[in-house]
């Protein structure tokens, strides 16, 4: 046997080997994402439809792939029975109270088959055995599950009403608008001098006049206390007088302070009311602007597809000479 | 008496409506030698190619080592061309392998062996060819008359029993036409290789021809090396020419 | 004006050009069955010789080429990626990068490419070298040595062409990913290994069905239909150039047939 080689057949013979390990070595990465390494081991589990699973379908555990279908075979009583294969490492995970239903992602298409595993007490499905089976739900069954007919009238009820409260509340003689129309006049009043609060606040002459009162009642008390001193020394009849007489003094004390303060406490509602006369075109502005927002709402929702058919008819639109005046 | 090496019986070649030449025949023994002299040499160079089994003659029978080529399959045929040395002036050696491979191509394929070895059985061949120095060069690289010798030289690596020339005269100094005389005498006389030679030229009749097979104008005859009028031959070619050349000269 | 005749040579013209493509088809096939038989009845006949040979080819096919076939696989894979990228990132999901890369690679522009390289570079060299080998006998030659040269000329170059292109195709393939994962960290900043896996869980054992099956087939049809046309050479040297010529064209359109046909059988 000759073993002298040219370097055309060394090269030959290195680029060969080199292609056969690059093979080996792709086999082996490609193998290892796929799994084609690792212990597998076979159940079965049958549905009453297929579900559009084949050969090669996913096969999870919360949501995580541990398998894949590898067989969908109908059996003899018209059922759909699957084989699948689900790696080793998970298979103590599969008890014989553990579930496989057929889910997707979305409504139709890339189902998978999700178990769920069993619980701890309960004994391993043996290699080859079965896996209890949940029919999955058709789409039907989840509108019927989610009440979704219900759920439509409730909200076409909510938006109803929404409507009339929307409908009120851009009323002239509504209640939003004869609130406001109310703080105004309240205000103008208030501010014109005008009725009690009106006269209190604005006349000057009635303070003045309140305020010598007063001061005279202060004088008229430091006489009494004079008087009363002078007649303590008259006689122990005066006593219970003089304490009377004391009590009554104190009582007057007290009543002047309480009239000061209630004085104060009108100024500050004075000047508060001041206040909120200068904010009410605000508050009309901004009662405006929510208005219009809940027009554009209400617009937007009147486009939904699910709720234009359920809409009750448009009422006559009424002049109240604030309808809203369009983007300014 | 053994089976004759080529026997040719009453083949014709013919294209279209025109033949070439009709009911020819004739035998070649082992150890014997013929030529065959055609004016064209068209003629003469068909002729080899049926022998040699690369055209298949029109009519008639040609029986190769005892064997008619209908009774051959392909495998056969390739058998037979094994044994059958042909050097055509065309026949050129395979351009991009050496001499040397050349030469033991046939030994190589055939015989199994390695390389190495195939080289070692061609070497005294390529000596004897004075090619030994140059078996590692490739054809482009060797003169003309080294390449005419190399291609003899492969012809005889794979020890024919029947030669086919065609002008081997031609195109060769005489020192080395002495050689290649010398080397096929060897050949004749020592491995009783039959030979068939085709030439324009009488001379060769001298050397290779115990028969001859000369070819007319459509015509073929037959004749004994002895028969064979060298004079007469030249003349009447020579006259053929000059009246060729008047007639040119005429129009 | 007379129709006839315009309509006769518009008819005529095209009936024949047709009937010539479907000679050179059937031709080919009847070349292909030659060849799988005289592997089969010659297959104990000149083992070291062809052996020797069929190396031969595989190295100036396969060996010679993994410069040039690195070079464009590498450019190539970075090309796909940058590709990739602009156009994922438009839809944010750069996560399906391995995946283009393993359907535009493996599946498709790999082999593809490959065939293109292999029938440029070996299959107009076997081509040319056959047409000469014709017109200069020595084709003749080694039949009156009793070889049969459809054994010891075609049989090498298609053993030798298929290996090396299915180990050229396997080389590109490996060498594109490299250079797309190259770019894809340079410009992406993702981890190399993250790619890797990517990749790894792309690749379906399909994909490797399918490279082998065009592999094999391109390499096939290469070596074949190069050799067809330059044992189709004939006498003339001038024959050589619109021969090989065709030989090309001819390998293109049958790659990009198979391409096609074999893709639609296992994707579609």
């Amino acid at each position: 046997m000759r073993l002298q080689y040219s370097s055309m057949e060394k090269l030959t013979g290195a680029f060969i080997l080199l292609t056969l390990l690059i093979l080996l070595f792709t086999v082996a990465v490609v193998g290892r994402g796929k799994n084609w390494f690792r212990k597998h081991i076979t159940y079965y589990t049958t549905f009453k439809e297929g579900y559009n699973l084949v050969t090669g379908s996913r096969v999870k555990l919360f949501g995580t792939d541990i398998g894949s279908v590898t067989d969908v075979e109908l059996t003899e009583n018209n059922l759909v029975r699957m084989r699948i294969r689900v790696l080793a490492a998970y298979a103590s995970r599969i008890r014989i109270d553990s579930i496989a239903t057929v889910e997707s992602p979305t409504f139709i298409g890339s189902e998978f088959i999700a178990l769920t595993p069993g619980s701890a007490d309960a004994p391993v499905v043996p290699p080859g055995g079965n896996i209890i089976s949940k029919e999955k739900k058709k789409f039907t069954e989840y509108l019927e599950e989610y009440e979704f007919e219900r759920t439509l009238k409730l909200v076409r009820d909510i938006l109803k009403n929404l409507v009339t409260i929307t409908t009120q509340l851009q009323d002239s003689t509504g209640p939003l608008f004869g609130t406001l129309e109310n703080i105004r006049q309240l205000s103008t009043t208030v501010n014109e001098g005008e009725g009690t609060l009106g006269l209190i606040i604005k006349s000057d002459e009635l303070y003045q006049n309140i305020m010598s009162e007063l001061d005279s009642i202060g004088k008229l008390v430091a006489s009494l206390r004079k008087t009363v001193d002078h007649f303590s020394q008259a006689g122990a009849d005066f006593e219970k007088t003089a304490k009377n007489v004391e009590e009554f003094t104190q009582g007057a004390t007290e009543m002047t302070d309480k009239i000061q303060e209630l004085l104060e406490r009108l100024l500050r509602v004075s000047v508060l009311l001041e206040r909120a006369m200068t904010d009410v075109p605000e508050i009309s502005r901004q009662a405006r602007e929510g208005m219009r927002e809940v027009n554009r709402i209400l617009d937007s929702v009147k486009e939904n597809f699910l709720i234009r058919p359920n809409l009750p008819p448009a009422a006559a639109p009424e002049s109240h000479g604030l309808e809203i005046r369009g983007d300014q | 008496m053994s089976e004759p090496i080529l026997s040719c019986e009453n083949i014709e070649y013919c294209e279209g409506d025109s033949c070439l030449f009709k009911d020819v025949s004739f035998q070649l023994n082992r150890g014997q030698r013929a030529v065959v002299l055609a004016e064209p040499h068209r003629y003469a160079t068909t002729l080899l190619k049926i022998c040699a089994t690369l055209t298949a003659p029109t009519g008639g029978q040609i029986r190769l080592f005892g064997r008619t080529l209908e009774e051959m399959d392909k495998q056969d045929i390739y058998e037979v061309r094994r044994r059958i040395g042909l050097v055509r002036r065309e026949t050129s050696l395979v351009s991009n392998v050496t001499i040397l491979d050349n030469v033991s191509l046939g030994l190589q394929y055939h015989e199994e062996i390695d390389r190495e070895e195939a080289h070692e059985q061609v070497a005294d061949l390529l000596r004897q060819f004075e090619l030994y120095e140059d078996r590692f060069l490739r054809p482009a690289q060797l003169t003309f008359e080294q390449r005419r010798l190399a291609v003899y030289a492969r012809e005889l690596a794979k020890k024919p029993q029947l030669i086919l020339l065609e002008h081997p005269s031609l195109d060769l100094g005489e020192r080395v036409y002495g050689l290649l005389l010398e080397i096929f005498k060897t050949c004749s006389i020592e491995d009783g290789c039959a030979f068939l030679v085709s030439s324009i030229k009488p001379e060769v009749v001298k050397h290779w021809g115990e028969w001859v097979l000369i070819f007319d104008k459509g015509r073929c005859e037959h004749l004994e090396g002895d028969q064979f009028d060298h004079a007469g031959y030249r003349t009447s070619m020579r006259g053929r020419g000059a009246q060729l050349s008047r007639e040119w000269r005429d129009q | 004006m007379q129709a006839k005749p315009y309509f006769e040579i518009v008819f005529g013209s095209s009936g024949r050009w047709l009937l010539n493509k479907l000679y050179r088809i059937s031709d080919l096939f009847g070349f292909f069955v030659v060849c799988v038989k005289t592997a089969f009845s010659y297959r104990k006949t000149g083992r070291r010789l062809m052996v020797r040979t069929t190396i031969q080819q595989i190295y100036f096919t396969g060996f010679e080429s993994l410069e040039l076939i690195s070079l464009i696989a590498l450019l190539v894979g970075g090309l796909v990626v940058i590709q990739g990228i602009a156009q994922l990132t438009r839809v944010g999901s750069r996560e399906v990068l391995a995946s283009l890369l393993s359907v535009v690679i493996i599946r498709e522009v790999g082999p593809l490419l490959t065939a293109v390289i292999v029938t440029l570079r070996s299959g107009t060299a076997i081509a040319i070298e056959m047409g000469y080998m014709t017109v200069l006998r020595e084709i003749e030659s080694i039949e009156m040595q009793g070889i049969n040269p459809m054994h010891l000329l075609a049989i090498p170059r298609l053993v030798g062409v298929t290996v090396a292109v299915v180990c050229l195709i396997l080389f590109f393939d490996v060498l594109s990913m490299f250079g797309g994962f190259v770019v894809a960290w340079a410009l992406v900043d993702v981890p190399l290994w993250t790619l890797f896996n990517d990749l790894a869980r792309a690749v379906t054992g399909t994909d490797f069905i399918v490279g082998s099956v065009k592999a094999f087939l391109f390499g096939v049809t290469i070596a074949l239909v190069c050799l067809y046309h330059g044992f189709k050479t004939g006498d003339a040297i001038t024959n050589i150039p619109p021969q090989v010529s065709r030989a090309v064209v001819d390998c293109f359109l049958i790659c990009i047939f198979f391409n096609v046909l074999i893709s639609a059988l296992f994707y579609l």
